[in-house]
């Protein structure tokens, strides 16, 4: 059923008993031209534009929980374009444009809320960075603005501009960023791809890669052995452990991230807000509550919880930014695995056998990466070449020296 | 966590393949594994820590030290 004000209006009379399942649940066929791993946001929106934009029908999505049960349903929501390296930003801003036509592409709601993005800076050296990376933006054509003191002050008079060790001294906005409803992303892609014909498969883990003469013939599942002409991980979190089903080690390691909300508030923070003495993020929900992390733990992890010494240096970064914090009751707290890459960037690349391809190593940024990582995926799967804007997410630039390394940390995957 | 303490450093003239394996490579596994720690809250010596991933069970501690120099720590 297609959405509009029509359906809302003549089901709303019918009692709301007309409303169909959004997506079927098939049994899986013997053979796929292509086999997705990871029913999340990246590998369902891959099916969708595998379908829509390469005319590639014949494709499932297999999900060992349910669809979007996993990272994609455990952020904080952002969706940003300000990166600053030319291997990235072109590819994130890709996305940004998906995301501003994607309710009207997927013909659901993804609540969508370009609110602006602010990052925060508390020193003439982190200004220095920060206008250096708003002009690595606008070489690529996306717009940053440099914002001083009594300009935040303005748009954000809660924070503590005079804290004594790091006074807010102004930052820089990414007007277009913001959020977008997390689950409603996974929806709309499975909605989307299942219209077009795509199988989405739960409960159905995937435990080998049935290989012959160097080719991937198909996968050992939890539902039988399902035969594939082409294979896509995504898999993010758990890539290290997929990969390995086919005898390749990858340049990841798996981190817990914590996530925060608190008690449903009043519009209070209109803005993405980034705290730049630390790493602290928050926003708030259109449910009201506050959404807000900071760093990975730094310890390897497939726990998807985290600990309390993370999570006690989060509240006293939110604190120090905004004091009138410390009044708000945390409701939950939540942790989910990333892909550690070990420069930072991700990996949507070809790999050493023929017809594998992996879509891995998002670290904490998969998020907004979404749409561009699922087109850009099936571009892949689809033609063979790997898309313009994602020519530098390949798995050998580790062994070529062509790292993306956005913090400049090294081959440290803790420390991005 | 300065990170895996399975990987052993090659030969400085080894291939190029061994250093690309020994800097970018990691196994991750997703149960037991090896870590250097450091105990920066008490005697900040290296540790080597046996951990699982998947429940944080800690299993045994080693000093790196001792351990490289082939001592049973």
């Amino acid at each position: 059923m297609r959405y509009s004000a029509l359906s809302l209006v003549k089901n709303a009379l019918g009692r709301n008993l007309g409303w169909a399942p959004v997506w079927r649940e098939p049994e899986p066929r013997p053979h796929y031209d292509v086999v997705i791993v990871g029913g999340g946001g990246h590998g369902l929106a891959t099916a969708y534009y595998l379908a829509r934009e390469f005319g590639i029908r014949n494709v499932a999505v297999l999900e060992k929980g349910y669809l979007g049960s996993g990272n994609v349903g455990r952020n904080t929501t952002i969706v940003r374009s300000n990166y600053m390296l030319p291997g990235n930003e072109p590819f994130y801003e890709f996305s940004m444009k998906l995301w501003e036509g994607l309710e009207r592409e997927l013909n659901y709601n993804v609540m969508l809320s370009q609110r602006g993005v602010m990052i925060l800076y508390h020193s003439d050296g982190e200004r220095d960075a920060l206008i250096r990376r708003g002009n690595g933006m606008w070489m690529e054509g996306v717009a940053a603005e440099l914002i001083d003191r009594e300009g935040v002050r303005r748009m954000m008079p809660f924070l503590n501009f005079d804290h004594a060790r790091f006074p807010i001294l102004g930052g820089l906005l990414q007007r277009r960023g913001g959020t977008a409803r997390h689950d409603a992303v996974a929806w709309g892609y499975a909605r989307g791809a299942d219209r077009l014909g795509v199988d989405l498969i739960q409960n159905c883990e995937v435990t080998g890669i049935r290989r012959e003469a160097g080719r991937v013939t198909g996968v050992e599942t939890t539902c039988g052995f399902i035969g594939c002409g082409k294979l896509g991980l995504a898999a993010a979190g758990h890539s290290s452990h997929v990969a390995q089903m086919a005898d390749l080690s990858l340049p990841i390691e798996s981190h817990v991230l914590q996530a925060f909300v608190t008690e449903g508030l009043k519009p209070c923070i209109d803005h993405v807000i980034i705290y730049g003495a630390g790493h602290f993020y928050i926003s708030q929900s259109d449910k009201g509550g506050l959404v807000f992390g900071g760093e990975i733990d730094g310890f390897g992890s497939y726990a998807q919880r985290g600990n309390l010494a993370t999570a006690e240096h989060v509240m006293e970064e939110g604190v120090a930014m905004i004091p009138g914090l410390s009044r708000v009751r945390v409701l939950r707290s939540w942790g989910g695995v990333m892909d550690m890459s070990m420069d930072g960037s991700p990996i949507i690349s070809p790999t050493p056998i023929d017809n594998l391809y992996l879509n891995a190593g998002w670290c904490y940024g998969g998020f907004k990466a979404t749409p561009a990582s699922g087109f850009c995926f099936a571009h892949l799967i689809a033609k063979g070449e790997t898309h313009p804007v994602a020519r530098f997410f390949r798995l050998d630039r580790f062994e070529r020296g062509h790292m993306i390394d956005e913090a400049g940390a090294g081959p440290q995957p803790n420390l991005h | 966590m300065t990170g895996d303490a399975t990987r052993l450093r090659p030969a400085s003239d080894a291939s190029d393949e061994a250093w690309h394996a020994y800097v970018y490579l990691r196994a991750n596994p997703k149960g037991v594994h090896l870590e250097h720690w450091q105990h920066v809250g008490g005697c900040r010596r290296f540790l080597v820590v046996e951990r699982n991933t998947a429940t944080h069970d800690v299993l045994s501690v080693a000093d790196a030290a001792e351990l490289a120099r082939g001592g049973a720590a």
